[in-house]
């Protein structure tokens, strides 16, 4: 009989685990949110999410996962049948071998543009000149402009970096869990932390980036994540209704816009006096306008987005840390090592990633330009930093580390979303890890591939993001919460979490376990489907369900169906694969 | 920045840090941190002598 794997110490898998969670969103989405809603009350609904939210979870995947895995199980459906009176629940689990496998395939792609714009950096060919320029090379390294444009063996595309890191992936989880994935996480996450301390001194030390704007600098950043009161510029369109026309930060820019506001107002009241008419309503009404923490928590949009944010960036939902927990042993602490790979994850996110993207970006655009290149994970992170980069002393090398920063971040992560696959064909398919391996790397070569060749305006890459990466996800972590809560029994649950642990939960857990957090995810995938996937309080549809109808009077797109064909065909390979093994067989007819 | 958004700043990044270092506190002096796995469906460790003295 093959050896069964284990971690080799607490602190490797707390490090993998940690090293699972944080990823881009840690270091671009995070501080873009932040921004994008307000400190204090983004950070007040994050910080509820986490409580609430993420942390339940976590813990919840943490004891079903090392329950399987003291069962006999790695995998995600071994684990959930074991953990449920109903075999055919293993069906369900196998949307975690699913999920993983494909957000492996596009992640893999993201991973690749991390490793090309670092190797780029120490080539020192990285020079632009506008965020336009940023934005073109942008466009054709990843080749969003034509579909297989990727496809090329230059330093200015994808190609070579993307086949890299698959290799890279493949060497690393081959070698296992303790000797591959806790080995490369147990050096990857102290550089990665090294790494991005140097980036905060480096930032954190910025003077005037552009001797023009001596308005925009550090502070002026900071205060753009930070301050709790939103101060925004607004003018009142013909409809009456008033529209944002900029954020305020600092005491200079909103002395100046009421400044303006007060000029408009005398404008008008001159043209009023003058009896005329037609020039008072040229001159547009403005103000000035604090929005409170109170009130801006009072918008649904926060809650969400914070939610999200939590749910993601712990990776709970995904089946990953379920597979990772299943290597423990039932003595084996998890209540501890579930808080601290949290805790790091939130370190790298709040302490490393809040202090670097947006402050460096809003120091070197102010914070209009920041807005108008946009927030989005993308847009901050492969067209406004990389500007930043080329423009500050010593930019080559300082690009050379956030990217590479980025790619440790990736790959920690990637590994993790091989694991459950991997689990999956050793113990369905009876196979060792070398065949599993086999197995996976060809599945996930051709589908990877797939979304390489299909880059155009990255269709591909987004479709299976959103219906895999975020609706299965949240479904998925919805069932395992319920499973806790509502098969094992939230008493029982808290019970098998103390169970070996070092600190033990709390008595009152399981009243959050039992019916605070199902009922609290339940509302916010309600909300969080109202609003992406049906519009609602946006005024518009989904255009991933458009890709699919072919919305109004439009063409269904070919490539969000092939995507739809390839989720449906990769279930329909591993339910059979699932259907004829013996292990699984063995233990259905056990429970007859 | 405004003086709340300092009070926000380090409210976030000092409590994230603390529960941090506490976690971390308590793995390393919980003396589990480095701890050798002890595999059970194996037959041995990484440190077999270990395992026999325990089974036996």
């Amino acid at each position: 009989m093959a050896a069964k794997e284990n971690w080799s110490s607490n602190m490797g898998v707390i490090l993998a685990v940690a090293g699972s969670a944080v990823g881009l969103g840690n270091f671009l989405k995070f501080p873009g949110q932040v921004a994008m809603y307000g400190g204090a009350a983004f950070m007040i609904a994050y910080v509820i999410s986490f409580f609430i939210l993420g942390m339940p979870i976590a813990f919840a995947e943490w004891t079903l996962g090392r329950h399987g895995g003291s069962k006999g199980f790695n995998s995600p459906p071994g684990i959930l049948m074991r953990s449920c009176p109903w075999p055919k629940m293993k069906y369900f689990g196998l949307l975690g071998v699913m999920l993983t496998t494909i957000v492996y395939c596009y992640y893999i792609y993201i991973e690749a543009w991390c490793l090309g714009y670092a190797v780029n950096f120490a080539r020192g060919v990285m020079d632009f000149k506008s965020i336009d320029s940023a934005g073109d090379f942008f466009v054709s390294f990843i080749g969003a402009a034509e579909n297989g444009s990727a496809i090329s063996l230059s330093w200015d595309t994808v190609f070579i970096f993307f086949l890299v890191a698959f290799v890279l992936n493949f060497w690393l989880i081959y070698r296992g869990v303790s000797k591959g994935i806790e080995f490369f996480c147990k050096y990857a996450m102290p550089t990665l932390v090294l790494i991005a301390l140097i980036l905060v001194v480096r930032v954190m030390t910025l003077g005037a980036v552009d001797e023009r704007y001596p308005d925009r600098n550090i502070n002026q950043g900071l205060g753009f994540m930070w301050n709790p009161v939103k101060v925004v510029l607004e003018e009142k369109t013909p409809d009456g209704e008033w529209v944002e026309v900029s954020r305020l930060v600092g005491y200079e820019q909103i002395d100046a816009a009421k400044e303006r506001v007060a000029q408009a107002q005398k404008a008008r009241d001159a043209a009023a006096a003058g009896a005329s008419a037609g020039k008072a309503s040229e001159t547009a009404q403005m103000r000035v306008r604090e929005i409170s923490v109170f009130e801006q928590l009072l918008n649904a949009s926060i809650w969400i987005a914070a939610a999200g944010q939590v749910f993601f960036s712990l990776t709970v939902g995904f089946g990953a840390i379920l597979t990772y927990a299943s290597y423990l042993k039932k003595r084996d602490d998890i209540v501890l090592s579930a808080l601290s790979s949290s805790a790091a994850n939130e370190f790298c996110e709040v302490c490393l990633g809040g202090l670097i993207t947006v402050p460096a970006a809003v120091a070197f655009f102010g914070v209009s330009g920041v807005v108008g290149a946009g927030l989005s994970l993308f847009d901050l992170g492969f067209r406004v930093l990389p500007l930043f980069f080329t423009h500050i002393f010593l930019g080559s090398v300082f690009g050379f580390l956030f990217f590479s920063l980025l790619f440790l971040a990736a790959v920690t992560s990637s590994l993790s979303m091989l694991q459950p696959g991997i689990a999956f064909m050793e113990e369905a398919a009876g196979v060792g890890r070398k065949f599993s391996s086999l197995i996976m790397g060809v599945i996930t070569f051709f589908i990877s591939g797939f979304v390489l060749y299909f880059s155009k305006d990255l269709k591909a890459m987004d479709t299976f993001d959103f219906w895999i990466g975020q609706v299965i996800i949240f479904i998925f972590g919805m069932v395992e919460i319920c499973i806790l809560a509502w098969v094992i029994g939230p008493k029982r649950g808290v019970d098998l979490a103390n169970s070996g642990s070092i600190i033990k939960l709390p008595k009152f857990s399981w009243v959050v376990f039992g019916y605070i957090t199902p009922i609290t995810i339940m509302v916010v995938f309600v909300a969080w489907l109202a609003k992406e996937l049906f519009g609602f309080g946006v005024g518009k549809s989904s255009p991933y369900i458009s890709d699919l109808t072919g919305g109004a009077g439009g063409e269904p797109n070919l490539v969000a169906w092939m995507c739809m064909a390839i989720i449906a065909g990769l279930y329909l390979f591993l339910a059979l694969v699932l259907a004829s093994s013996k292990k699984y067989k063995r233990f259905e007819d056990s429970q007859l | 920045m405004t003086i709340g958004g300092w009070i926000t700043f380090i409210l976030s990044t000092g409590s994230v840090c603390a529960l941090f270092a506490w976690c971390m506190y308590k793995v390393v002096s919980s003396g589990r941190a480095e701890k050798i796995s002890f595999d059970m469906d194996a037959g041995h460790s990484k440190d077999g002598a270990k395992k026999t003295s325990r089974r036996g």
